[in-house]
């Protein structure tokens, strides 16, 4: 079985963006819009606000991401 | 392969917390949406709110289930198919989603149907990584 120290196995980062975690603070509760350089370009109350804000500023590629307004219990 | 878990803040909270967030493509007949998605194994089913389903285009079958949360909070979700791509198209399969309005304030989940059941995790939570393999 393989473990976590495996030299094979690739490591691929987690959602890294500028200004750090921190910058989802202002983001709770909200869908956001981050490029390809970690930068939130655009967010909405809805996933369909956000995709919209997305498209109006030309965001190539975003990746979608609602922001907990909390720890999430699945 | 290893994935970095994603550190999220959380209200009244000075340190984020790690979570186990995936970053996927979902594919349907009209889009294809890059989205960071939540590794649950809690949770019986992948799921994906209605706003996101209509973007894809992807159809929704008769078959409806009954969804319960926490504090025993019922919703009723509709079952789809969905194509799911990750780590550059290395990782790709097709997935039962289940679709509601109500999945909208709340993260994407990627669950038992049909993540769990295609691929080998194992979660390494002190080292703030899980890994994803085939079978």
């Amino acid at each position: 079985m393989r473990s976590k120290k495996d030299p094979n196995e690739e490591l691929v980062s987690g959602l890294v963006l500028k200004g750090g975690p921190e910058a989802l603070r202002a983001f709770f509760g909200k869908w956001v819009a981050v490029d390809s350089k970690g930068e939130i370009r655009a967010w909405g109350a809805t996933f369909d606000e956000a995709a919209s804000a997305a498209e109006l500023a030309d965001v190539q590629e975003p990746e979608f991401m609602y922001v907990p307004a909390g720890s999430f219990v699945g | 392969m290893r994935f970095q878990y994603t550190r999220l803040p959380i209200p009244g909270s000075a340190e984020p917390v790690p979570q186990p967030l995936l970053g996927v493509w979902l594919s349907g007949p009209k889009a294809r949406l890059k989205m960071r998605m939540l590794v649950d194994s809690g949770s019986l089913e992948t799921l994906v709110p209605s706003s996101i389903m209509r973007r894809l285009g992807a159809p929704l079958s008769e078959e409806r289930v009954e969804l319960v949360g926490l504090g025993g909070a019922k919703m009723e979700a509709r079952i789809a198919k969905v194509d799911i791509d990750f780590a550059f198209g290395r990782f790709k399969f097709t997935s039962r989603v289940a679709v509601s309005p109500e999945l909208e304030k709340q993260l994407c989940v990627l669950g038992y149907h049909d993540f769990f059941l295609r691929y080998r995790l194992a979660f390494f939570a002190r080292d703030d990584v899980f890994t994803v393999n085939d079978y």
